[in-house]
């Protein structure tokens, strides 16, 4: 699946379809950095400041550095991936579904 | 306490440090001598007694004789102001005193945020409320300990060594009354400030009931020193809601005597999230004009008096939050950004603006009803930290733990930017976004299968997957196989097309001190011509994409592989941290039965060839992989460029011998 399937599949799932794509772009820019920064938070209260400061380390030094930290330190961190975006996707569902219903109630 | 003051000012006209510090050591052993200080006395009850900045400020000669003590929050900040106007004279010069275990840690903070700045003459003022004069005195002073350097910028291991032997010492100098008096803009309280971490602005009015002359003269410095009264961390206001802050040592209480027309809401505080739902209304009703065809010109335009009119702040405090919104694109050209566009970033805040008033840390700055005389400010709680293993944290302070929230959301700031920097060097927003949210934790590393997707995307046939349940996919065209015969027994190489390979090297000393396993790889190397059959032992399985389950390839399968992905060597480069998923690559399947296509990941555990080439090169060969591999070619290509590149090794280094 090439990433402009992925982004049209996301487009769908969140329902962004009938916006400019510009604006659909920067949404869903703005998402994801939001789910990786979450992913951080939560990775940081999971392993603590000093190994989070050791993975922060470890990006600096490079992505490979930084994968094999990662793993190492967190080694489910595919599930701590997933819990993180899903707070961050769930919110924004949450919300839109909030807006249509005041869009609804105007 | 003051008598002394203009006693020693009478007699040192222009008092060196010197007398400064004798007059300190007799004023102290005054106190001390006292069986209540006056300052005590005033102190409210339970509250520690604050000595680290005595603070007198000019009061004008036909001001009331009155004695205010006002004093910001004990716990949370150390600074104490006093004010003693009677006898006073816009003239004399008032002593000032900075503690150093206040300033130490401030600047020590600071070093993170100003990022090797140097240190900012007004953040400096109004964290320690003197003038700017005043703060640079104390720079001046800083740079002659060698804390600062001569830009200005802090000398960490200056601060270490000050931080050990600072004990009680305190910096002092003289500041002109009338200095004290500045007002410093709001835009100049960004403050790094340690202390601060509640989700919100905490704005001191400056009610026109204050700035009356009636109250100015009695309130003094007291009033001057609020007007800066928006403090909010360097942080965006779209990044940390943390960042914004009231600060405990800019919220300063009054005493009710001496300001008696204050009203009681002398200040306030603006909840983030009110902020946002005002703009999550305002941006509502900009979309809903839009809709109905009644959008005018300038109805998406917000500045600071609309903010005043909604939440009734300052122009100042108003100015400030249109400004953090300009920095943030919440505000383009002075108008509010489409409702898609705000939503994510309101998004990004909401979570956590729900989870610090879960955790009651909506902070309470308006003082009390009954004006008593010193009011502290309610300490900020400290954002209440997941189980961590840390177990440190458990027990410290509510200070520390503000101290380590802040340096969590900082830390976390930090990271994200780098990992973003990273993809923005690779993708651009689309395919990042796409990537972040669909691949997950890996995103840095693991698009490599988005660059680098395979050439194959028609016609390749293999055996018929079922997503659900995997196929052993039994080889119905074995490929030649390199590996067995090499691990038992590799032997010196029998026909090397591109070069001869002098048969005694296994006989040197320098081949015999190569850690046997590369001596191994070396060997499955140099001993066939045979790449692809090399190659091939190495490709794994097909992962079908967002569906849980693995086919094996069928040799066929492989063989289409191996002569149709190309670019395979930046793969390499890329996994040779043992990343499997990095060696993936994208290819179309297709179903020999339904002619149904499938998208698949490759699963070539290309890795593993990459951690042989990697410890050759770096140990044998003595380089470094990513600088001497050859770029944008084939498996093939690669392999016998590796192959080639040991042969002449061996030969240069048995030949010498």
């Amino acid at each position: 699946m090439d990433p402009e399937t992925i982004f049209q599949q996301l487009i769908k799932d969140l329902e962004l379809d009938g916006i400019k794509e510009e604006d659909q772009e920067e949404i869903l820019f703005s998402l994801s950095k939001s789910i990786q920064k979450q992913f951080f938070l939560d990775a940081y209260n999971k392993i603590g400041k000093d190994q989070f400061e050791a993975l922060e380390a470890s990006l600096k030094m490079g992505e490979d550095f930084y994968i094999t930290t990662l793993k190492h330190l967190i080694p489910d961190y595919e599930e701590l991936f997933r819990s993180s975006r899903n707070k961050i996707i769930d919110a924004y569902k949450k919300t839109e579904n909030q807006t249509n219903i005041e869009q609804l109630g105007k | 306490m003051e008598k002394n003051i203009e006693d020693f000012l009478r007699e040192n006209p222009n008092p060196s440090n010197e007398d400064i510090a004798r007059w300190k050591k007799e004023l102290t052993k005054k106190e001390n001598e006292s069986p209540t200080p006056i300052a005590d006395k005033l102190l409210a009850p339970g509250a520690a007694r604050q000595e680290s900045v005595i603070f007198l400020p000019p009061v004008p000669k036909d001001t009331e004789p009155s004695e205010t003590l006002i004093t910001s929050d004990p716990i949370s900040s150390d600074v104490s102001i006093e004010t003693s106007p009677d006898k006073k004279t816009d003239k004399d010069p008032v002593l000032k005193q900075i503690s150093f275990k206040e300033l130490l840690p401030w600047l020590s903070q600071s070093i993170d945020l100003t990022k090797n700045s140097p240190v900012n003459v007004g953040h400096l003022a109004n964290k320690f409320e003197t003038s700017h004069k005043g703060a640079e005195e104390i720079i001046k002073q800083l740079k002659t300990l060698k804390i600062l350097n001569s830009a200005g910028i802090i000398d960490t291991m200056a601060l270490d060594e000050k931080f050990e032997t600072a004990g009680d010492e305190t910096l002092d100098f003289f500041e002109d009354p009338d200095d004290s008096l500045s007002i410093f803009p709001v835009s100049k309280v960004v403050a790094l400030d340690p202390t601060a971490t509640t989700p919100t602005v905490s704005v001191a009015s400056t009610s026109p009931a204050i700035a009356t002359p009636a109250v100015e003269p009695v309130v003094g410095p007291t009033t001057s020193a609020i007007t800066p009264d928006v403090v909010v961390n360097p942080t965006s206001l779209s990044t940390d809601l943390s960042a914004v802050t009231p600060s405990p040592a800019l919220a300063p209480t009054i005493d009710p005597a001496a300001a008696p027309d204050t009203p009681d809401n002398f200040e306030k505080t603006l909840r983030i999230g009110d902020l946002l739902n005002f703009l999550m209304e305002k941006a509502n009703e900009i979309k809903d004009k839009k809709v109905n065809d009644k959008f005018a010109d300038g109805d998406d335009i917000l500045n600071a008096e609309n903010l005043q009119k909604e939440f009734n702040i300052s122009k100042e405090s108003a100015d400030f939050i249109i400004n953090l919104m300009n920095k943030d694109g919440i505000l383009v050209d002075g108008k509010l950004i489409e409702l898609v566009s705000l939503e994510p970033i309101i998004i990004s805040l909401q979570s956590q603006i729900n989870e610090d008033i879960l955790a009651g840390k909506d902070t309470p700055t308006t003082p009390d009803s009954d004006k008593t005389n010193t009011k502290p400010t309610t300490p900020a709680e400290p954002i209440k930290n997941e189980p961590s293993p840390d177990e440190d944290h458990a027990e410290e302070s509510p200070e520390e733990n503000i101290d380590l929230s802040r340096e969590k959301l900082i830390s976390v700031e930090k990271i994200t930017n780098i990992y973003y920097e990273i993809l923005s060097n690779k993708y651009t927003k689309k395919i990042a976004a796409a990537v972040v949210i669909s691949i997950g934790a890996l995103a840095v590393g693991g698009a490599s299968f988005v660059l680098y997707k395979g050439s194959i995307n028609e016609g390749t046939t293999a055996s018929a997957p079922d997503n659900k349940k995997p196929s052993s996919g039994k080889a119905t065209n074995p490929v030649p196989s390199f590996g067995k015969n090499m691990e038992t027994n590799p032997g010196p190489e029998k026909n090397i097309a591109s070069g001869i390979l002098n048969p005694n090297y296994e006989k040197e000393g320098w081949w015999m001190e190569i850690d046997p396993e590369i001596q191994k790889d070396m060997k499955e190397i140099i001993s066939s011509e045979n790449a692809k059959a090399y190659s091939l032992q190495f490709f794994k399985q097909i992962e079908f994409l967002n569906v849980a389950g693995y086919i094996n390839i069928n040799d066929k399968t492989k063989s289409d592989l191996y002569d149709n992905l190309d670019r395979i060597p930046e793969i390499l480069n890329l996994s040779y941290g043992d990343t499997p998923r990095i060696t993936a690559c994208e290819i179309t399947l297709e179903d020999s039965n339904t002619k149904q296509k499938k998208e698949c990941y490759l699963r070539t555990n290309l890795s593993e060839i990459a951690k042989k080439y990697h410890k050759i090169i770096g140990l044998v060969l003595g380089g470094n992989m990513m600088e001497m591999f050859p770029q944008g070619q084939k498996l093939s290509d690669s392999y016998t460029w590796m192959r080639a590149k040991i042969i002449a090794e061996i030969n240069t280094k048995t030949v010498k011998k």
